[in-house]
């Protein structure tokens, strides 16, 4: 039993009496306890964020995030409607059993079993449902689902009053015409009210384009005959161009990674590769299929689908009045001594026509006299003309043959004639099969092999071959049938008999019929009456903005189930700008690689803050994603996202001002009161531990950012353990107790060789003004030209070894930094920037770069003696890494990033003083170390490079997911 | 390498005695006029073969001697009672006088002796030969690429392909008054117009060549060799690629001449088109201006105007707002027209065809943007319930 605790009680109590938290917020654990064996789900309001939250966090180690909703309330409507519509909220869960949470905490734990059933009991039962729309093609259109409703309607007719909805000139089948009303589409989303239920039967062709809008706008249970759908979402394509359903549908079922190196070009194999069923899977309010093999398909696809609204009923087969064989044969041109050998269905590559062709020739099946093998169906394109060619090669031709689309007569006919029918399949992708449930119902004996749904077949009603069968099994089991007719007959009579005992329609009628009654909601509102009613209580018709905010709680409440977990990358300062260095290119690559390696089942949106007439909102950064994934085609627009509860939110980069205003906005709070796990990268506080590195004021806006940060974040994630605890201690210290404290980890950069955080064209030939051959040991310094770099400690170090008459060559690359700030403002760096270019060793001794471009760097790497990083502080360190993966040996400053980053692999620079802090002592320190260094590196004995230890980005990106979706506790 | 062997290959490749006999006539013009000079000449013809030219040289009035070593390619000569020695080469003509002999010829000699033996040949040929007296060396052509890439090296007692030039050159350095190549064998194409094929510049160029130099005699007497020696015979590597080219450059400028003439052609029927395009046009906007009356078209900018001046300004159009409450039927007019006219404020643009894959409009209005996809379903859901009310009431 599904059952529904209402806290919104509780969460009017907890915003009344803040002091009675804890033994409110404990009561409800005990209650959650007590009902640990039962499914339970919790609704919230959104209109107490706050609580929303603090509950949230009590239930979340004992109750998935997943099962707890909240409803999105509208702004600024009146009590009443908002009562009316949390209440409408509450039946669109559909629980088995709705209670409040102040009803079930006065029940002791022990009484609770009793309470429930009494409850259960004074629940009104639904009415059973009286009609019904049947929205499905039927024949005379060529599809086997047309036939298959036909057979189904004669069933359902006895139990409902049934509108059939078709798109389509005429209804042939006379049944259909003389019991049903044949409605349109339009009809349907006008008089969806009327039905007490709507099936829906899809499968992939293009005779269901038309159920595909309705099933969003009138939902109801759809049967999905085929589990890949990309045919069907190629022929909507086809049918209006200007619309890329088949790349939409694949983005919506399978995310970017699906499309990146795709275009609409490659449909064929879009469609063979990817399923395209999202919207179906989404807006049904129940799905059907006829195997359990389609039921993990979907399972797979979609995770966080609801098991319990996927339902397993078979094919169904109308056990046959049989007709004569011996006309059928007649009418046929077979004679008595005749063996007919036949394969129904469209004949295809999935269909191992060919191998059956074969395997056919070279039994004794195809010697004996009077054989025949007929391939009833369509044999179209290459294939079909190659099985012709073969069959007119092969001995006795004309004992073989393709009968092209049989009508239904005919098709009849060769089953009712058939001596053996084998009905082979490759590369199941959830179809059903029909066509053999017609053999087993014609008392064919039938072979088939276990392929997809086809191994679920009752055990002895058919001659089962493996999955991948060799040819000779085949010819082995042909040979049988010849050799032992008892076989043969006792195939034909249990296949007969499972289509009695399984296949019945009145049995799958009857199964339908329940599915049908259980999806009933009785004097319940849908999402579109609810809606309707909260615009005409507020008269909103004319207000554009309440009529906005209820739209925008609507999408948020009744947007449709969540079937696919979802991980929202905020990329709000990369995706504004062409910026592809520091931390834009840490955001860039991580973001990538989720998208492209996250996991099976995980979709990864990127997304960005922006400001809209309704306050600052997160919204799909598509445009933005698609140029970087180099995707085409799409043409989506960046709306607003629709989060779950059981989502996560990552921020990547440090977007400043959108950040600090979206959270005094609730932003954050609202996504978090909905289930959003929110996590903040973070790469560094450098500004807030030595602001005197950073320009003026640059402290304040960060600070701002990060207090915004603290109060938006169940997850603080620092880039390196260092960060991590910095930011931790920081938070401590500054802000006891404003917020509860995040949870902390960290997650170490990726590396790679190919990427630079230089872009300007340098090449390597510029560096000719650099000694070529030269047995002084050379230096390298990479990095912005910026106080916290310590260039100018770096100078002091090495005007103490030039005086010493010692010959090391310092090169610096880096551009000069803060470009876009006044003088005044930039700290060191203009006398830094005068000291570089008049000192007197420029151009023999000491070099600068400003700017160089990825060639001349690694030529750089290879010539360089060592790395050299004199930072004061850092919040990672990518040249440590960038050089221990070219084999360059790093020489660093002794800090703790550094330490963390390189460990061993370095040799470590003492000397603490910080920038404007006198520096004499530790210059010569730092000279006598850096000559020591000297002296193993003409040893080869000086730390090796090779030891230090670095992820490339997919393992970071891999690191981060899990720490984002909580599967990491460190 | 038994004699049986070389006479079976020579069977095998070189072709019919006839059609030999029919090739070898080639050399006739050069060597004819020295009977001219001496009714009793002597042609020496080394390594003679079938003899093959030997009968050439006795049916043309010829003194004739044939020298070879080959005992199979003898006894063939000794049926046929052709005057044939068994003896090597340059010991013949060294056992010859001087200026004794009018021809000396090698067919298919040179390629088979070591280079110092062929000079020397030439050199005692040079001196047994009379003033005007003619010697004719056939060879293999390396110029045609198969041959000498390999056919040349089918036959097993070849040595080395010998360059048209260097053979020519021993015979100029040795003191021949003139010598010439002269290009032999090459396929017999029909027609002047056949078009040559690439195959043709690889494997049509003359397949053999011979040098054929006359040692010097008074003028008058020379002269009449003048003419076979001016005569133009065979197809050479540069003559086959150089022609290749021309043909290749003929036809690329027809085909482009015809697409000059075809885009002249498309260029005239565009325009036709696009003239036809405005007339199109222009009998649209004739018959949208008679159907919109006078009056319409005066008013509709003023009222333009004016509610879009309402709908704008704030509190303008709150009054506005105020003041069609009572009359919702004119209000619905006026937003239905404001949103017709696209203006600014006039919310909830109605018409949400065609569909997209969620069943919306897919060309997202300003106003749209910044709506989710589910806030853009219940947007269009409420557009179209007001459209329903609106035509239930209608009826």
């Amino acid at each position: 039993m599904r059952l529904l605790i209402d806290a919104s009680g509780l969460q009017r109590e907890l915003a009344a009496s803040p002091e009675e938290k804890t033994r409110l917020l404990a009561e409800l654990e005990r209650l959650l306890h007590s009902l640990v064996d039962e499914d339970v789900r919790i609704a919230l309001r959104g209109d107490f964020p706050g609580e929303a939250i603090q509950i949230r966090r009590t239930v979340s180690s004992g109750i998935d995030a997943s099962k707890v909703v909240t409803c999105a309330i509208p702004a600024n409507i009146c009590p009443e409607t908002s009562d009316r519509w949390y209440r409408g909220f509450l039946g669109y869960l559909r629980a088995d059993l709705v209670v409040d949470f102040e009803t079930m905490r006065a029940v002791s734990s022990a009484d609770l079993q009793g309470k429930l059933s009494e409850l259960t009991e004074r629940r009104v039962q639904p009415a059973s449902a009286r009609k019904i729309a049947f929205v499905s093609p039927l024949p005379p259109s060529r599809t086997g689902i047309a036939d298959y409703s036909a057979e189904l309607l004669r069933e359902l007719c006895d139990r409902f009053s049934v509108d059939v909805v078709v798109d389509q000139e005429e209804v042939s089948d006379p049944f259909v015409g003389q019991h049903c009303t044949v409605r349109s589409p339009r009809w349907l989303i006008d008089h969806q009210q009327d039905y007490d239920g709507i099936v829906y039967h899809i499968g992939n062709s293009a005779f269901h384009a038309y159920q595909m809008p309705l099933i969003r706008r009138a939902p109801g249970i759809v049967v999905l005959h085929d589990f890949f759908l990309g045919d069907l979402q190629f022929a909507r394509e086809r049918a209006e161009p200007s619309i890329p359903f088949l790349l939409r549908a694949i983005y919506r079922s399978d995310g970017y990674r699906a499309l990146v190196g795709k275009s609409e070009s490659r449909s064929a194999e879009l469609i063979r590769d990817y399923p395209a069923n999202y919207d179906v899977a989404r807006y049904s309010k129940g799905l059907v299929v006829h195997s359990d093999f389609s039921r993990q398909l979907l399972k797979r696809q979609y995770p966080a689908i609801d098991q319990k609204t996927i339902h397993v009923i078979p094919h169904l087969r109308q056990p046959e009045l049989k007709r004569s064989r011996s006309e059928a044969r007649a009418r046929l041109g077979l004679s008595d001594g005749d063996f007919l050998t036949c394969t129904f269905g469209v004949v295809g590559p999935n269909k191992l026509a060919l191998e059956l062709l074969e395997a056919w020739q070279a039994s004794r099946l195809s010697e004996r006299p009077g054989s025949k093998l007929a391939f009833v169906g369509e044999a179209g394109g290459r294939y079909g003309d190659d099985l012709r060619r073969r069959i007119d090669t092969g001995v006795v031709p004309e004992n073989a043959w393709i009968t092209g689309w049989a009508e239904t007569e005919l098709f009849h006919d060769y089953l009712a004639a058939a001596d053996l029918a084998v009905q082979l399949r490759a590369n199941s992708r959830g179809e059903t099969s029909g066509t053999i449930l017609d053999c087993m119902n014609y008392s064919v004996p039938t072979i088939v092999n276990a392929n997809g749904s086809m191994s679920e077949l009752p055990s002895e009603s058919v001659y089962m071959l493996r999955d991948k069968f060799e040819k000779a099994e085949l010819v082995e089991a042909l040979d049988a049938i010849v050799l032992r007719p008892e076989l043969a007959q006792r195939l034909s009579e249990r296949g007969r008999q499972a289509i009695l005992e399984l296949y019945c329609p009145r049995l799958c009628a009857e199964k339908y019929a329940s599915v049908i009654a259980a999806s009933v909601e009785d004097g319940q509102s849908t999402p579109n009456e609810i809606v309707q009613n909260a615009i005409s209580s507020e008269k909103a018709q004319g207000n554009e903005e309440s009529a906005r905010e209820i739209f925008r709680a609507a999408a948020l409440t009744f947007g449709g189930t969540q079937i696919q977990r979802t991980v929202h990358v905020d990329v709000t300062a990369t995706a504004a700008t062409d910026l592809k260095t520091g931390i834009e290119r840490v955001a860039r690559a991580l973001l990538r690689e989720m998208a492209l390696h996250g996991r099976e089942g995980i979709r990864v949106e990127a997304v960005a803050l922006r400001r809209t007439s309704g306050g600052w909102r997160y919204c799909y950064a598509r445009r933005f994603m698609s140029e970087l994934l180099g995707i085409t085609g799409l043409d989506l627009d960046d709306s607003p996202i629709e989060p779950a509860s059981g989502d996560c939110l990552v921020a990547l980069d440090v977007a400043g001002q959108p950040v600090i205003e979206a959270q005094r906005q609730g932003v954050f709070e609202t996504l978090r009161a909905h289930g959003v796990h929110v996590s903040f990268l973070v790469h560094d506080i450098l500004p807030l531990m030595q602001p005197e590195v950073f320009p003026p004021g640059a402290e304040e806006g960060f600070r701002q950012w990060l207090d915004a940060v603290g109060e938006s974040s169940d997850q603080i994630i620092g880039v390196t353990k260092t960060v991590s605890d910095n930011v931790r201690n920081w938070m401590i210290r500054e802000k006891p107790g404003k917020y509860p404290l995040p949870e902390f980890f960290w997650s170490h950069h990726g590396a790679d060789f190919s990427a630079s955080a230089f872009d300007s064209e340098t090449s390597a030939s510029e560096l000719f003004q650099f000694p070529a051959q030269s047995t002084a040991p050379v230096f390298l310094m990479v990095g912005t030209i910026e106080p916290r770099k310590r260039y100018d400690l770096a100078l002091d170090l090495f005007d103490e070894l030039w005086e010493s008459g010692e010959q090391p060559i310092l090169v610096i690359v880096g551009k000069e930094g803060w470009q876009d700030q006044p003088d005044d403002r930039r700290r060191n760096i203009p006398s830094l920037v005068e000291r570089l270019r008049n000192h007197p060793q420029q151009g023999k001794r000491l070099f600068w770069f400003n700017g160089i471009g990825d060639e001349a760097l690694s030529e750089l790497y290879r010539r360089a003696s060592a790395l050299l990083a004199l930072s004061d502080d850092e919040g990672f360190g990518l040249p440590l890494i960038e050089a221990s993966q070219r084999q360059l040996p790093v020489i660093a400053r002794d800090i703790d990033v550094f330490r963390e980053v390189a460990g061993d692999g370095a040799w470590f620079l003492g000397g603490a003083s910080k920038l404007g802090e006198p520096a004499e002592t530790d210059i010569l320190a730092m000279s006598s170390q850096l000559r020591d260094w000297l002296a193993l590196y003409v040893r080869n004995e000086h730390p090796d490079p090779r030891t230090v230890r670095w992820k490339t980005w997919q393992e970071s990106a891999e690191c981060l997911l899990s720490i984002v979706l909580n599967e990491k506790k460190v | 390498m038994s004699s049986d062997f070389y006479k079976a290959f020579e069977d095998r490749f070189r072709g019919e005695r006839s059609d030999i006999k029919q090739r070898l006539t080639v050399y006739l013009p050069f060597i004819t006029p020295l009977l001219r000079l001496d009714p009793e000449s002597l042609a020496v013809d080394l390594g003679c073969g079938r003899g093959e030219w030997l009968e050439l040289l006795l049916e043309n009035g010829f003194q004739a001697q044939g020298v070879d070593l080959d005992r199979g390619m003898l006894k063939d000569c000794e049926v046929r009672g052709l005057p044939v020695l068994k003896q090597d080469a340059l010991e013949f003509l060294k056992s010859q006088d001087d200026s004794s002999v009018a021809v000396v010829s090698g067919f298919h000699v040179a390629e088979h002796v070591p280079f110092p033996y062929l000079q020397e040949l030439i050199n005692e040929a040079f001196r047994v030969l009379r003033p005007g007296g003619v010697l004719i060396l056939e060879t293999p052509n390396p110029e045609n690429v198969t041959v000498g890439s390999h056919k040349f090296y089918m036959d097993p007692t070849h040595r080395q392909p010998i360059p048209g030039e260097l053979l020519k050159f021993v015979a100029d350095h040795c003191g021949f008054a003139r010598s010439r190549i002269l290009r032999l064998n090459e396929p017999k194409s029909d027609g002047v117009n056949e078009d040559l094929r690439l195959i043709d510049v690889l494997e049509g160029v003359s397949p053999d060549y011979a040098v054929v130099a006359q040692k010097k005699a008074p003028v008058n007497e020379m002269v009449a060799f003048d003419m076979p020696f001016a005569m133009e015979t065979g197809m050479s590597l540069d003559g086959a690629a150089n022609r290749y080219d021309d043909e290749l450059r003929n036809r690329l400028e027809a085909v482009s001449q015809g697409l000059d003439k075809m885009r002249e052609q498309c260029v005239s029927k565009t325009e036709h088109l696009a003239k036809i395009a405005q007339l199109e046009k222009r009998i649209g906007e004739l018959e949208a201006a008679r159907s919109a009356s006078f009056l319409k078209s005066l008013l509709r900018p003023v009222a333009r105007w004016v509610i879009g001046k309402a709908l704008t300004a704030g509190w303008k159009r709150k009054a506005f707002e105020r003041a069609l409450a009572r009359f919702p039927v004119l209000r619905g007019h006026i937003l239905a027209f404001a949103r017709n006219q696209n203006l600014p404020g006039a919310w909830l643009p109605q018409g949400l065809a065609p569909l997209d894959e969620l069943g919306l409009d897919h060309s997202v209005t300003p106003g749209l943007s910044e709506m989710s996809e589910s806030e853009r379903f219940f947007y269009a859901e409420s557009i179209h319930g007001q459209d329903r009310s609106k035509n239930k009431k209608g009826l």
